[in-house]
């Protein structure tokens, strides 16, 4: 009689114990997943050959437009470099950009300036000292500088007319490349060019 | 030179002389109330310790001494300035630069779960402990009962002696035959 009693309970215990262990478990693989996704995080030269992710990028003040709209500059070549007025081995390359701005701005060739992590103060102080005039502007909550992966600043991403990322520089550029770089960008033809 | 026009040039010189300390005076006393007033370094101290220093891993930006932190501090300064909460501040840094400059994530959004899961962790550490607990005493409690159910003794009948007192009355007999 007792032992008949016995087993609903023991039936009973039994499946919380089943229910206790899938939440545990549950769990557990929660967390490795999370684990496993921040380890097995892109960096940005894992981007190069891949399309532009998509951005609007708010102006500086100083300039005439309020944002500018990636997908808009589709046609061109654009070159994204992201900068801080913090960043010292920005200073090496600012006003050679600036050159390479003013040199192929009428090539088809648009520079954008993404300000990383930086007070506006400081970044139109570096702005003025440097004479950047390309459009330029903060990178808000840090949205982009996240979706493109940077590792830090500087970095510039070259994107060709197709909106393809056909080159990755890590660290401050060098005006050989970065002129061999633009040359060969404003040379190709469009895919849809080609096609037609 | 006559002393008349000495007098006149001594005179003018004079006047001149005073009219530039008067103006000198005047403009460092316009400029002294120009000057911003002084930060109040606890408030900003208050708002960066809430922080992270943007650049650098686990350093709080009260206490980093890099460049990006010393700008961001003086930002905080600029805004606490223009009359904006300490509040107001941090969400402006939110706003700005993302919730990764923090010190403490959001209780919202995916964030959350950063605060929910050490607790869940817990509950169900305590649950896993509670049934555990629960099955031992229950399977140690369980024969003793079951033994005690065969050899319980009815009200009316006197208790039988166990194994035991045979032995110790055996063992007492062979003494006392000693």
């Amino acid at each position: 009689m007792e032992h008949t009693q016995t087993l609903p309970q023991q039936e009973q215990s039994s499946k919380t114990r089943n229910i206790v262990l899938f939440i545990g478990m549950l769990v557990i693989f929660g967390l490795v997943a999370v684990m496993a996704a921040n380890l097995s995080s892109v960096e940005s030269t894992d981007l190069q050959n891949q399309k532009a992710p998509e951005f609007t990028l708010p102006m500086f003040d100083m300039f005439e437009q309020d944002e500018v709209k990636l997908s808009d500059l589709r046609g061109q070549v654009v070159v994204i470099n992201f900068w801080a007025s913090w960043c010292v081995e920005c200073y090496k390359e600012a006003e050679l950009l600036e050159q390479a701005w003013q040199d192929y701005k009428g090539q088809g060739v648009m520079f954008l300036g993404v300000d990383h992590l930086d007070t506006e103060k400081e970044a139109l102080k570096y702005m003025q000292q440097y004479g950047i005039t390309y459009p330029s502007g903060p990178d808000l909550g840090d949205k982009i500088s996240q979706t493109y992966a940077i590792t830090g600043v500087p970095e510039t991403f070259f994107i060709d007319k197709d909106g393809n990322i056909a080159h990755v520089q890590i660290g401050p550029i060098e005006r050989p490349a970065l002129y061999a770089l633009l040359e060969k960008l404003v040379a190709q033809q469009p895919a849809s060019a080609q096609g037609s | 030179m006559k002393p008349a026009t000495k007098q006149f040039f001594f005179v003018t010189f004079l006047t001149a002389a005073l009219a530039l300390l008067f103006a000198a005076g005047l403009l460092s006393a316009t400029s002294a109330l120009a000057q911003t007033p002084e930060p109040d370094f606890d408030a900003i101290n208050r708002v960066a310790q809430k922080m992270n220093c943007p650049t650098c891993a686990g350093i709080n930006l009260a206490d980093c001494r890099t460049q990006t932190c010393a700008q961001w501090r003086e930002q905080i300064g600029d805004l606490l300035a223009t009359g904006m909460s300490e509040q107001e501040v941090l969400d402006y840094f939110v706003n700005q630069y993302g919730t990764q400059v923090l010190q403490e994530p959001p209780k919202s959004g995916f964030t959350l779960t950063l605060w929910v899961l050490p607790v869940a962790m817990i509950l169900l550490g305590a649950a896993i402990l509670f049934f555990t607990m629960r099955k031992w005493t229950a399977s140690r409690t369980a024969p003793a009962t079951a033994a005690g159910v065969e050899a319980a003794p009815s009200p009316a009948a006197p208790a039988p002696p166990a194994a035991s007192d045979d032995y110790l009355s055996q063992v007492e007999n062979d003494l006392a035959l000693d």
